[in-house]
């Protein structure tokens, strides 16, 4: 069901978790909260369970106000049929897996027929057919999180909340697992609300990413959109930009200075003037060569300190002559890797600079 | 349950108590029927503190605890490394020694020593005497107050610094060992100042537990005429007319003594909590002592020997001797020197059986009620949001720095007061165990509940259950052993309270530990001692009733 927030503010003492928060979920979309931690991004998942109570705003699941400051209106956590999937998954350790998944259901005073039923169901649509009387303390990090992903769906939840799903895993199942929460969501045309300070995992599970900071969202939009124009540098930053460096205008038009070093960079964006702006490049973007390249900017010199070999690419940090150090990410495509103290030649494309604000205003 | 109402309850339980010794020391009567005793402020009370007696019973009251801390952290820490950290022979028998005599009240102890060691009488003696060497011993001697109380709270030093010796992360000291440190360096380097924590809060904790305790001190002290802060009370109040407000003032003293050390205490435990313990399996390393292994276990069955064995004896010997006074302990072994008859007697008798009625029922009580309290508190505290949740807390946590008999006090006081008609009958003294044993109670409860994870609790609710529903389908069943046990350390410590009940027994409501007390003072030895050998075997039976049930025996500290 459709989810909806609206100016959302929750405090701890005296200090804003949560601050004006506004959010809106399509029906059997996904959106991703993603920032550091103590962003505020679990307190407002927290909000949506009724595990927190703001101090301020309005939050409506479906057609249902659960939640309004105004009108004194707050339904308990368990009358909100919202499911939640906890970063500790929550699986209780003293009951078999037909208890864990069953609770649900018996909460909701199911016939036993139909209580079975659901939860072969669910166990089956998680890929735990016959675990049923398995205790539950016996189960893998992974199995755990079928579990508790298995008793959230059996209930049929208007919304479901995952928090952190995946951070307790290896990489690979990591990997395996999202591809699969992203299917099971589409195929259930489910609701789902991430949170998540992974970067990655959030592209790959989300209709919509709210990105937060400070309590605030910051920026909200398309994992395209969000990952092509951050907001800001700190935004960037969060991305896995790593080449961030202070900018000032110079007077010349379409180009900017290095505030700390003389080199001048060409862009095409040249709107951005003050003291709090920074030129990002994506070290993917970074272009290394031996020898000098034709392009008339962006020609830098400089000298390879540490060349790491990852695979399917090597990643170089580069010490500019008279510049920074810059980090590029290469692929084994392109040559044999330059080793430790090689001179090579370093260039990026006007369009692949991106002048952001340091923070979102 | 609103927090106001459980505040209300914390109100009439522990602050109404201190408020009434707190008053009574400013005014010139006692609280009585009708009256909270207020009537006209003065300070004359505090005039007994000049007096030749207070500066000698506070002097006696610091040297003793000091010392008696010393020698209980020595024997304590020296088990507790045997037990947990080297490779001697049968450590579970070592275990086994450091905390046995938890289950021995203080009051039993101070009992047998004085059969062991009472200057002309004592068994020992007789011993000595029988080889020619003269009387050699007595125990009422401030050294031997000192000793008898170092026996008795040696366990509680065994028990904090053995859990944190067990804890230590072994990845810690084979770091050092790693880089290079010797046995030696690795101890004095690594080992020792990571439990210096345990140590020291365990050194304080004895030292505010031989403060303020009464039964060692008036066995002991009293006949060799020691006399400590809590004696001194005593005296006051059973003098004829009870000089309470000098009491009171007394009782204030005393208690500020004791706030002072326990703020102290939770300083050192709170600013050096060393996190040494990681989520992974540890074993800790086993150092290996070489020859030290035949000195340690002498050492550890030594302690045994004093602590359990040789009172043990003692008792079973008054119990069973026929004539009441020996002179020489060949009559022991006389026809008929020896017989059962005192034994049966006692069993049969129907103080005991009153008496060991009203203990029982009064220690399960005080368990049972005692420990919903303390859960139903550390979920407030813990798993909610409530405003005042902290203050609950620190109302919980007071009568730890509030000396047992001084609370025996105020509750007398209290309950005199109050109309209902509760004072003496056996209620009053739940109520009254119950008040002083709330830090133990909350500790172990909350300690318990923080290790099950909030989430797990949550996640009931959200998938439709109320709150009450999910804490008894999820938390309740997975505190289990937490809750158990702190169920056993109260009904333990119920069993062997008795300062705090020598205000607030009647006749009617005589406890195990009062009628001991009552046949010593009497002279009435070889009932008190028969009566202390069966009082140990309810504490026992108890202990093994309880453990059925899936407690543990060593989780967590007596006051």
């Amino acid at each position: 069901m459709k989810v909806t927030l609206e100016n959302i503010d929750l405090k701890y003492g005296d200090t804003y978790a949560v601050k004006g928060v506004n959010a809106e979920i399509e029906d059997g979309h996904s959106l991703v909260l993603l920032g550091k931690s103590g962003c505020g991004k679990t307190s407002t998942m927290r909000c949506i369970a009724g595990l927190e109570t703001p101090v301020r705003g309005r939050i409506t699941i479906g057609d249902q106000v659960v939640f309004d400051s105004e009108k004194n209106i707050n339904i308990p956590s368990h009358k909100r049929n919202v499911g939640m999937v906890f970063q500790s998954y929550a699986v209780w350790p003293h009951r078999t897996i037909f208890e864990n998944v069953a609770f649900p259901l018996q909460m909701k005073n199911l016939g036993k027929k139909e209580i079975t039923d659901r939860v072969d169901e669910a166990l089956h649509l998680v890929g735990l057919d016959g675990f049923q009387k398995r205790g539950a303390s016996l189960l893998s990090g992974g199995q755990m999180q079928r579990v508790a992903l298995a008793r959230s769906l059996v209930m049929r939840p208007s919304v479901l909340l995952l928090d952190e799903p995946l951070s307790n895993l290896d990489a690979r199942l990591r990997d395996r697992l999202r591809i699969e929460l992203r299917a099971l969501q589409q195929k259930l045309n489910l609701t789902c609300v991430y949170v998540t300070h992974d970067q990655g995992e959030a592209l790959a599970l989300a209709d919509r990413i709210a990105l937060m900071q400070n309590g605030k969202l910051a920026q909200v939009g398309s994992p395209g959109d969000i990952y092509e124009n951050p907001a800001s540098a700190s935004i960037a930053d969060f991305l896995g930009v790593t080449n961030i460096f202070p900018v000032l205008k110079n007077g010349h038009p379409g180009t900017y200075k290095m505030a700390e070093h003389r080199l001048e960079l060409t862009t095409v964006d040249y709107t951005l003037d003050g003291d709090a702006i920074k030129a990002c490049i994506r070290p993917e973007d970074v272009i290394v060569s031996g020898q000098r390249p034709d392009a008339d900017s962006n020609n830098w010199a400089g000298e390879v300190s540490v060349a790491s070999y990852q695979g399917s690419n090597v990643r170089y940090l580069i010490e500019l002559d008279g510049g920074p150090a810059i980090e590029a990410l290469v692929s084994r495509r392109d040559g044999p890797p330059a080793g430790k103290g090689n001179r090579v030649w370093v260039t990026a494309s006007p369009s692949d600079i991106q002048i952001l604000p340091a923070e979102v205003a | 349950m609103p927090t106001w109402l459980m505040l209300a309850l914390l109100a009439i339980l522990i602050l109404m108590p201190v408020a009434l010794i707190l008053i009574s020391a400013f005014s010139s009567s006692t609280p009585r029927p009708g009256s909270i005793g207020l009537s006209g402020l003065t300070l004359e009370n505090f005039k007994i503190l000049s007096s030749h007696q207070s500066v000698t019973a506070l002097t006696n009251s610091l040297v003793v605890a000091t010392s008696a801390s010393v020698l209980a952290m020595f024997i304590g820490g020296t088990l507790a490394f045997l037990a947990a950290r080297t490779n001697i022979w049968g450590k579970a028998v070592i275990y086994f020694i450091g905390i046995a005599p938890m289950f021995l009240p203080s009051l039993v102890g101070a009992l047998a020593w004085s059969l062991l060691a009472g200057p002309a009488t004592g068994y020992l003696n007789l011993l000595t005497r029988g080889i020619g060497l003269g009387n050699l011993f007595n125990v009422y001697t401030m050294p031997g107050l000192i000793f008898v109380l170092a026996l008795y709270y040696a366990p509680y030093a065994f028990l904090l610094i053995h859990g944190a010796m067990t804890l230590m992360n072994p990845d810690l000291e084979e770091a050092a060992s790693v880089h290079g440190g010797s046995l030696g360096k690795i101890l004095s380097t690594v080992t020792f100042p990571l439990v210096t924590p345990a140590i020291l809060g365990s050194g304080v904790l004895i030292f505010a537990l031989t403060m303020e305790n009464f039964p060692v001190a008036q066995m002991i002290g009293t006949p060799g005429q020691i006399e400590t802060l809590p004696t001194f009370i005593y005296r006051l109040m059973n003098s004829a007319p009870a000089r309470g407000n000098e009491a009171a003032a007394v009782a204030v003293v005393l208690t500020v003594v004791l706030i002072a050390v326990t703020a102290i205490q939770q300083r050192v435990v709170m600013k050096r909590n060393f996190t040494t313990v990681s989520g992974k399996g540890m074993k800790p390393r086993m150092m290996d002592i070489g020859k030290l292994r035949g000195v340690g276990l002498a050492f550890a069955l030594g302690y045994f020997a004093l602590a359990i064995v040789l009172p043990v004896v003692a008792l079973l010997l008054a119990s069973l001797q026929s004539s009441p006074y020996v002179s020489n302990l060949s009559q022991l072994f006389g026809e008929d020197a020896l017989s059962f008859w005192s034994l049966f007697q006692t069993l049969q008798s129907a103080t005991f059986l009153d008496a060991a009625r009203n203990s029982v029922m009064v220690a399960v009580c005080v368990a049972v009620l005692g420990a919903a309290l303390a859960f139903y508190l550390s979920y407030i505290v813990y798993r909610t949001k409530t405003p005042g949740r902290k203050s609950l807390e620190f109302v919980a946590m007071l009568p730890l720095a509030i000396p047992a008999i001084v609370m025996g006090l105020g509750l007398l006081w209290t309950w005199l007061v109050l109309p209902l008609p509760v004072y003496g009958t056996i209620v009053v003294l739940i109520i009254a165990f119950i008040a002083i044993y709330l830090p133990q109670g909350y500790r172990g409860m909350s300690a318990s509940i923080l290790q099950v994870d909030k989430d797990l609790e949550d996640s009931a609710v959200l998938l439709g259950s109320t709150r009450a529903r999910a804490v008894s389908y999820v938390t309740l069943p997975l505190m289990k052993t937490g809750v158990m046990s702190t169920v056993l350390l109260l009904l333990m410590l119920a069993m062997r309270e008795l300062s705090a009940a020598l205000f607030l027994f009647t006749s009617n409501t005589r406890l195990l530990a009062i009628v001991v007390f009552d046949n010593y003072d009497n002279g009435a030895l070889r009932s008190a001692a028969s009566t202390s050998l069966l009082y140990i075997l309810v504490i026992l039976a108890l202990v093994v009733l309880a453990k059925a049930f899936g407690a543990r025996a060593t989780n967590g500290e007596a006051r």
